[in-house]
């Protein structure tokens, strides 16, 4: 394997000043899960993963979060904080450190994710793929309580169980190559969501992975609850695992 | 400002658990906690520094790793900045006693959860003026009495007061100490400022008072945290703090 640093960039949107009384104090990716945060989770899973080298993009209090992390090294890896210019976490951010990515793929992520899957899984196989983009999905299963009643007129015919309705979602981790930025230097799609509705737009192949480990959307302060106990219960409960968080 | 000025000193009172402000304490170390874009110690330490101390200690325990790498050495605030960190909690008086040999010139000492706009070098140079080894910045607390207060003699109603406040005076958790009020504070033990000014008196020993007239505030309680957001308009509002 080679030693080069992979990289990864962040790119985290904070509820900014519109969030709770406490939470608008402080950043979203430094809320509290047990006596760790969500960002700093996030930069020693990445460094157990081989991923050194990590850009963090906030659109929220950079000064203060750069400050609070220092250079990285307490977590394993060579940390460079920076401020969303318009905050809109659009993929032209990408395209603007282009140059710093250089040729190697990186990993993308979204700072909200809580999880316990290996990074470095979706990285390899993106790598391993023609096409410059790789997204990370999460399979997710609504299922129905209730039976599904079929009417004919008046008369009911048949009665069924209600089938599961399965759906895929972005897991707000991407593999990118370097050649995909080019095409985006100008491009006003919002976070990185935003940047593969635009190549599947133009046709562009994307490749999809399936996270099939503990995943967690942290968006709201309601999931933060779940992420604290979530934390609670992989990094000190019954199940600690040998990754744990 | 003189050399001699330069070398005025302060310690920080930073080691303290925040335990009225978990879960984020949990994280983040009370003095780190933001107040707009600035840590409550980076803003006391500016101030400090603008007000002619120099050399600043920071008094440490709990999730000490944090403080320090969030502060360095305090190059960038413009003054030497030093950890002394405790082994265990001290309480608010006993970290000085590790730092009996540094202490030689009457020196500040601040809780890390205060936000205050007091001017730090009249206050300095007042406890300097005074015939006393500690001088305690205090803080008037009104706390308003929403009744008629009534007085009476047997039968007989002598006076009647309309919504007086009740007016008292808390602890500001500023000071300036000197250094004959070091060898109060026993080593190794947990020894608060409040029993340091008993010890004081008990000694016949004068502790004067410095009353602070100037925005105040304790974050240590999560309606005041909140509050010092409101605030914190305040303290950056050209480069007042």
């Amino acid at each position: 394997m080679s030693k080069k640093p992979k990289k990864a960039v962040i790119i985290s949107k904070d509820f900014g000043a519109s969030g709770r009384p406490l939470t608008s104090a402080i950043p979203k990716s430094l809320l509290p899960l047990g006596t760790s945060t969500l960002l700093e989770i996030q930069l020693t899973r990445l460094s157990k993963a081989g991923f050194n080298d990590v850009i963090y993009f906030t659109n929220y209090k950079k000064d203060y979060i750069e400050r609070f992390l220092g250079s990285g090294s307490d977590y394993g890896v060579r940390l460079s904080v920076r401020k969303e210019a318009d905050e809109t976490g659009s993929a032209a951010i990408l395209a603007s450190i282009a140059d710093e990515l250089g040729e190697a793929p990186f990993l993308g992520l979204n700072g909200d994710i809580l999880t316990l899957f290996d990074y470095n899984k979706l990285y390899k196989y993106g790598c391993a793929q023609e096409s410059p983009f790789t997204a990370g999905v999460r399979r997710v299963v609504a299922s129905s309580t209730f039976a599904n009643v079929v009417i004919d007129g008046d008369n009911i015919t048949a009665i069924m169980a209600s089938p599961d309705r399965v759906s895929y979602i972005l897991a707000g981790m991407y593999v990118f190559k370097p050649e995909a930025l080019a095409s985006f230097a100008t491009s006003e799609a919002p976070l990185m969501e935003g940047f593969l509705r635009e190549a599947t737009g133009k046709g562009q192949a994307v490749r999809k992975f399936e996270v099939d480990d503990y995943w967690l959307d942290v968006g709201s302060i309601d999931d933060l609850e779940k992420a604290q106990m979530d934390y609670a219960y992989y990094s000190t409960g019954a199940d600690r695992r040998s990754d744990a968080l | 400002m003189t050399a001699a000025q330069m070398t005025q000193k302060a310690v920080i009172l930073s080691g303290g658990l925040g335990s009225r402000l978990q879960p984020f304490t949990a994280a983040i170390p009370k003095p780190l906690l933001p107040v707009g874009e600035k840590a409550v110690l980076e803003i006391q330490i500016e101030r400090l520094v603008r007000s002619g101390f120099g050399e600043i200690y920071l008094a440490t325990n709990y999730k000490s790793g944090y403080i320090e790498r969030f502060l360095g050495d305090g190059r960038e605030y413009g003054c030497k900045l030093t950890v002394s960190k405790e082994e265990k909690p001290l309480g608010t008086a006993g970290p000085l006693s590790l730092l009996r040999d540094e202490l030689t010139e009457p020196f500040l000492v601040m809780n890390g959860d205060v936000l205050s706009l007091v001017d730090l070098s009249e206050m300095y140079a007042f406890a300097c003026s005074v015939d006393a080894p500690f001088v305690a910045g205090i803080k008037k607390q009104i706390t308003p009495f929403s009744f008629g207060n009534i007085f009476f003699e047997g039968d007989y109603v002598t006076k009647v007061e309309e919504k007086p406040d009740f007016v008292t005076y808390a602890l500001a958790g500023i000071y300036v100490l000197k250094p004959e009020i070091l060898p109060l504070i026993p080593d190794d033990e947990c020894f608060g400022i409040d029993q340091l000014i008993l010890k004081a008196m008990e000694l016949e020993m004068p502790v004067a008072k410095y009353e602070i007239n100037e925005y105040w505030l304790d974050i240590g309680r999560e309606d005041d945290y909140r509050r010092a957001q409101g605030d914190a308009a305040m303290f950056y509002k050209d480069g007042e703090f």
